[in-house]
């Protein structure tokens, strides 16, 4: 009787792991496979990631305008004194080990998450001086905002007695959306060259 | 930078200086649940036989509205001032950030 037992308890626990292989991939909000170090996820229009259109000065730019191309994508502000200008550092140094031909088919976009302080050619300088492939964009606030939580990210104006009056704190992730669009690589805020390399790479 | 305290007594630094920007303040970065956070604070305690490290990340000191360029290779002047009024200068090189 005991064994009748363990043998249903099996069966249920086998079962269970059965049901839940099929379920959890439709499930999750997309496709999560655990690679060296970062989380690459499938694109699903309407709930994660996707295109999305910001100004590059008074210029719309487009996420699928780069289609064919891998896009380095990272949020931040010019006036940000240590995890932007750090991430873009590592971003830049992954890219200047690239051979040409291979960052001719990397696209580096900045996005300001400040649009108050960072627009037109301030930003994009301030984005190109990392690497001279980056561009900087950005929106209105609400637009950027949109495009932040359509890759999971958020950031929020904090006041501040600071002579900088308000800043603003932030998620820092980096999003590498392959060439086809279809995934994201999500990299972590405290990333190495190599890990960007190794994505970068990777997708290439 | 790396503050020494090798006294009995607790001191604080309480202020910067620099001749080159217009405002110079003590911050301090920090990773809260995913979210990179920044504020002002008003001093950097360097316990009594101990010490405070400024790193990235961490507590590091702003300097707001520059009034001149600064070159890569060169070193500029700052001066700390300390819970005690005491205050010390330091030479700080002026580094590019693809370091």
């Amino acid at each position: 009787m005991k064994i009748t037992i363990i043998l249903i308890g099996l069966l249920a626990f086998a079962l269970g792991i059965g049901l839940a292989r099929y379920y959890l991939p439709q499930s999750s909000p997309g496709l999560e496979i655990n690679t060296d170090g970062y989380t690459k996820v499938k694109v699903i229009e309407g709930k994660f990631g996707g295109d999305f259109t910001l100004f590059r000065g008074d210029k719309p730019v487009r996420l699928s305008d780069f289609h064919g191309k891998l896009v380095v994508m990272y949020f931040g502000f010019t006036s940000c004194p240590d995890v932007c200008p750090t991430t873009l550092t590592i971003i830049a140094s992954a890219l200047k080990q690239l051979t040409p031909e291979e960052i001719e088919n990397v696209q580096p976009v900045f996005i300001s998450i400040d649009p108050e302080r960072d627009q037109g050619e301030k930003l994009d300088a301030y984005a190109a001086y990392f690497h001279p492939s980056f561009i900087g964009i950005t929106g209105t606030p609400e637009e950027v905002q949109k495009v932040a939580n359509q890759y999971g990210g958020f950031f929020i104006k904090v006041e501040s007695d600071s002579a900088l009056e308000y800043l603003v704190e932030h998620t820092s992730k980096t999003y590498i959306i392959s060439k086809d669009g279809q995934y994201v690589s999500i990299l972590p805020h405290d990333m190495t060259t190599d890990l960007a390399l190794n994505a970068i790479r990777s997708g290439l | 930078m790396t503050l020494v305290n090798n006294s009995e007594t607790a001191y604080a630094l309480t202020s910067v200086s620099f001749s080159g920007a217009s405002t110079v303040e003590i911050h301090e970065t920090s990773m809260n649940e995913g979210m990179m956070r920044m504020r002002k604070i008003s001093h950097i305690d360097i316990p009594a036989n101990g010490s405070a490290e400024l790193k990235p990340g961490s507590y590091h000191i702003m300097l707001i509205g520059l009034e001149r360029e600064m070159k890569a290779g060169t070193t500029e002047t700052l001066t700390l001032t300390f819970s005690d009024n005491s205050q010390k200068p330091v030479e700080a090189p002026v580094g590019t950030l693809s370091e």
